[in-house]
């Protein structure tokens, strides 16, 4: 059965400073729905303003259903922030064990993390602490995964693995992806939008982001 | 003496609660994961840690 995520009637204001003001978004559950956007246009604002832990002016809706704080239900969605989330001292059988994710399936993928399941995250290296970040959102059972650059910090190698999990879970779940490697989002992601001052536009082609001032 | 060290543990909870929310913050996204807001966080750890308190008040009145 498939779930469709509304997100409209986005307004955020700092001080003065219009954030946000004209955003519509829909996610179907099955879709990958990228979102680019410059450095400070707001897409970790709208993430978090969705997910509920930033306050604003908003309407989210899951099969028509409103909701306020989304995350309250991480059934519903779960969101990878931009920076580290998971605490330091947290071991990573503990992480997996909470997250409900096999670990076995994720030390074969990742083999340099086979017997480290008793390590805790803070002798990882950046990169690693951030790979099994990654893996855990995506691998949750949940409808709705925001993802906020979640390609950042990843070894090159690992993008294509992390490119072809996101494919495969995206078969029952529904994505929004944000980042940098607009190639890469426009590669997985369809539809694609690109935040600029404040209003969502759709991007068909590359020319678009050119006219948008995205890409030089 | 107690109701000072009362008003200490009050004050060192004040300190707690500015530092975690200004250099630890980016934690309570693992827990927002899990449907946990930061008032429940809180709420729970703080009654915890207050009850703990008064019940280590209490034994090291009862051991004077």
């Amino acid at each position: 059965m498939k779930h469709a995520l509304e997100i409209s009637s986005v307004r955020l204001l700092f001080g003065e400073r219009l954030i946000l003001s004209d955003v519509y978004l829909k996610i179907e559950t099955g879709n990958i729905v990228g979102l680019l956007g410059q450095n400070g246009c707001g897409k970790s604002c709208l993430m978090r303003g969705v997910y509920g832990t930033l306050t604003c002016e908003k309407s989210i809706s899951i099969d028509d259903i409103y909701f306020f704080d989304i995350y309250k239900q991480p059934h519903l969605m779960r969101y990878l922030p931009q920076h580290y989330f998971i605490p330091k001292w947290l071991s990573l059988k503990r992480i997996f064990h909470d997250f409900r994710v096999d670990y076995t399936a994720f030390a074969q993928l990742f083999p340099e993390f086979q017997d480290r399941e008793k390590a805790k995250i803070k002798d990882l290296s950046g990169g690693m602490h951030r790979l099994v970040e990654l893996y855990v959102i995506l691998k949750s059972d949940t409808q709705f995964i925001l993802l906020d650059e979640p390609f950042t910090h990843i070894s090159p190698v690992y993008n294509d693995i992390i490119e072809n999990i996101i494919l495969s879970e995206a078969g029952n779940k529904g994505f929004l992806v944000t980042d940098h490697m607009y190639r890469r989002i426009r590669k997985i992601c369809d539809p694609v939008y690109l935040l600029s001052n404040g209003k969502t536009h759709l991007v068909k082609e590359e020319e678009d982001l050119r006219e948008l001032r995205y890409v030089p | 003496m107690y109701p000072m060290l009362f008003w200490f543990k009050i004050f060192t909870m004040g300190v707690s609660f500015y530092l975690i929310n200004d250099y630890r913050k980016q934690i309570y996204f693992y827990f927002h994961n899990f449907g946990l807001s930061k008032k429940v966080l809180w709420i729970f750890s703080l009654l915890f840690d207050l009850l703990l308190f008064f019940a280590m008040m209490i034994l090291a009145y009862n051991l004077r």
